[in-house]
């Protein structure tokens, strides 16, 4: 009897694995198939795209998209500048989001709420009521037409005020006794932050790093306004310029440089999902 | 000789300096002069490539004048110039779209250049047709010159018609039995002899378009947008609604393709598509066999929309008098001959000369006289009123309502008109 209830058990735990996986894989496919999509529309050509718009598999697969969009535009350049930007804008935005953050959460010092809740208002305040008075601000300092604009509105902006926000929440529910266990051990403040805090911020430094680069990757509105040259152009205006005399879009061109710039994301994603993960369930458990 | 000649004294080394800072200084004042202008455009592929070239053929011409095409990306064009205008960084010159013009022009962003052409013999201003000035003139002042000319004809596929068997609009041209009636009924025709294509459309995939073919079939019923002075909405105008009721009886029966659904012209499904010249740039490679045709006729006679764009020199410029130069010189006869490959030109002396008409390698000189050069005296500019944008949303935001299969066509164009109107007081 045991036996037969054992094995009753243990099949119905496939049969109802087996649904939850069936399950899954169902629920994937939406979000699967415009990306598949998109890499197999970047080896056809502009009319097969549209002949059968939910076919999959390319009458005859050419490579010819994605070299023309190398030899014929600056695509490269443009590529090149999305990276470095990114990355430069991750980097500064993990640095100083994480030493306000600690400052705010740990450091007395006067007019801190204000300074906090003024910091915060970047991250409210509509890019459109801005965008005139910074543009003429970098004007007046002789940067536009440069990517430092498009560096500093991300580090000191909306971005860069969210990782302060984030980071300091962060800190704030460390305890305490943490910071005066390590003063008794004779580590000053520096100390304190580099040994013991930041460590214990990993998921979040990681999570911050993560829309960092996104923010940075996404933007379009501040490189459309302060950029002119297509070779100083990022990736998101970049998609924009495969286009006929008239402005009319060649879509395969576009695909096959769409394609090519989800990789990084693909990829920053796929090395940081683990700590990204733990760090939403981190947060969650400590609500 | 009690004083030495000047020039014979020995030059002191304080002098020699001098000599050379003023020197030094002069070389540098006139390496400043060198004017850098800024052109901007929303041309991509080939049409860019020509910009650039003729850029460069301009500075060798006047070696003190550099000019840097740059290319932007159309949908977020007069974002980017309205706030580099505002910043104080206004571009010199560059494409205007006859949509925004009368935005640009009523915030003052536009130079006028009447005084240069009247100064200038050689501009010809008569030479282009009156038509394509009409949007770019106010009071006496010029505040553009156009460089595309090109009236939105229909595109079809002759292997379609020939599949179902049918006279093709060629054919009912000669027989002058191209109308809208017949339009309809050959769509249905193609429709039910391939069921996988589509008859045919005069709405765009960019549905902020809309106006770009469905506007030849409401000027053809005696339809409109506004009324003459831009005071009232027209929208829901008998002519107006015959036009929009024809496009949802069309998608209703499935010969024409849904709102959204992204089939295109160049895929070999659709069998008439309204689009302009340029469109013909991207049917290089078909396997199909196409033409071209006038718009069909309607109630009221033959109309079509006349596609505008023009080159500007923006107020913001620090170098007017170059940038209008340069725009002179792109609007000359000769360079607007090169640029016809791309753009029907307004100059009429070019417009109809053989070197035009057989520029295009996709489109044989006869058609293109047919559907190009005919049209253009019953072609009209839209002309619109400054915060087109803002009226242009409306009719975006109701179109998926218009066009559903129970509406009543008439109602939804009467609210149409009711969000538009105080959009014009």
């Amino acid at each position: 009897m045991n036996l037969d209830r054992n094995v009753n058990r243990s099949s119905l735990r496939v049969v109802s694995n087996g649904v939850y996986y069936l399950v899954m894989l169902l629920l994937a496919v939406p979000f699967l198939f415009p990306t598949v999509w998109m890499f197999a529309a970047s080896l056809k050509s502009d009319q097969e795209i549209f002949q059968n718009p939910l076919a999959l598999i390319p009458q005859s697969i050419s490579w010819t998209n994605f070299v023309r969009i190398f030899h014929d535009y600056p695509f490269a350049a443009q590529y090149f500048n999305s990276v470095y930007i990114a990355i430069v804008v991750t980097l500064c935005t993990l640095v100083i989001g994480a030493l306000a953050g600690y400052g705010f959460a740990r450091l007395r010092f006067p007019g801190k709420d204000f300074m906090f809740i003024l910091c915060l208002s970047a991250m409210m305040l509509p890019s459109e009521a801005l965008s005139i008075p910074q543009f003429a601000l970098f004007k007046f300092l002789g940067l536009n037409n440069t990517h430092i604009p498009i560096i500093l509105l991300q580090i000191f902006g909306g971005t860069g005020a969210l990782a302060v926000f984030m980071m300091r929440q962060h800190f704030l529910t460390l305890p305490k006794e943490l910071d005066e266990a390590a003063l008794m051990d004779g580590l000053d403040r520096w100390g304190i932050f580099w040994k013991i805090m930041l460590p214990l911020a990993r998921p979040v430094l990681v999570a911050t790093a993560i829309f960092a680069f996104l923010n940075s990757w996404n933007d379009y509105f501040n490189p459309l306004v302060y950029l002119n040259s297509s070779e100083q152009y990022t990736l998101p205006l970049g998609l924009q310029t495969f286009t006929d005399p008239l402005g009319g879009v060649f879509w395969n061109l576009t695909l096959a440089a769409s394609t090519l710039s989800t990789l990084p994301l693909l990829l920053a994603f796929l090395v940081a999902q683990r700590q990204f993960v733990q760090s939403m369930v981190g947060s969650g458990v400590k609500g | 000789m009690k004083h030495m000649p000047m020039k014979h004294t020995p030059m002191k080394p304080l002098h020699r300096h001098l000599i050379m800072l003023a020197l030094l200084s002069a070389a540098t004042a006139s390496a400043q002069e060198k004017v850098n202008l800024r052109f901007t455009t929303w041309a991509g592929g080939d049409g860019l490539k020509l910009l650039q070239t003729l850029a460069t053929e301009f500075g060798k011409k006047n070696p003190n004048i550099n000019v840097e095409v740059e290319s932007i990306p159309f949908a977020s064009y007069d974002q980017k110039l309205t706030v580099q205008m505002a910043g104080g960084t206004s571009p010199d010159a560059g494409w205007v779209a006859e949509r925004s013009a009368p935005a640009y022009m009523a915030s003052k962003s536009l130079l006028d250049l009447s005084g240069y052409v009247k100064a200038n013999s050689n501009m010809l201003i008569s030479d282009y047709a009156p038509a394509s000035m009409t949007l770019w003139k106010q009071g006496n002042g010029i505040y553009g010159l156009p460089f595309s000319f090109s009236p939105v004809f229909m595109y079809y596929n002759k292997d379609l018609f020939q599949k179902a068997g049918i006279p093709t609009p060629s054919e009912l041209l000669a027989q002058k039995k191209w109308n809208y009636a017949a339009f309809e009924a050959s769509a249905a025709a193609i429709k039910k002899a391939s069921p996988n294509a589509y008859g045919g459309t005069l709405l765009r995939l960019d549905p902020s378009n809309w106006a770009a073919g469905i506007l030849a079939a409401m000027y053809s019923s005696g339809g409109d947008i506004f009324n003459k002075d831009l005071s009232t909405c027209q929208m829901n105008s008998a002519g107006t609604v015959q036009a929009f009721e024809m496009m949802q009886r069309m998608i209703k029966d499935g010969s024409a393709p849904k709102l959204g659904e992204q089939v295109t012209f160049a895929s070999g499904n659709l069998g008439m598509y309204a689009d302009q010249v340029s469109y013909s740039g991207q049917l290089s490679t078909v396997k199909f066999k196409w033409d071209i045709v006038p718009m069909p006729s309607g109630p009221k006679g033959q109309h079509t929309l006349l596609g505008q764009a023009g080159y500007a020199v923006f107020s913001g410029s620090k170098h007017p008098k170059e940038a209008t130069q340069f725009v002179a010189f792109l609007s000359s006869a000769a360079i607007m001959k090169r640029t016809a490959q791309f753009f029907p030109p307004p100059r009429r002396s070019i417009l109809s000369s053989d070197t035009y008409l057989n520029s295009n390698p996709l489109i044989p000189a006869a058609s293109l006289r047919a559907a190009v050069i005919k049209q253009v005296s019953g072609a009209r500019a839209l002309i619109v009123p400054a915060n087109w944008a803002q009226v242009n949303d409306v009719v975006v935001r109701n179109m998926e309502r218009i066009f559903r299969p129970s509406a009543n066509v008439k109602d939804e164009l009467n609210q149409v008109c009711s969000e538009i109107n105080p959009l014009l007081k």
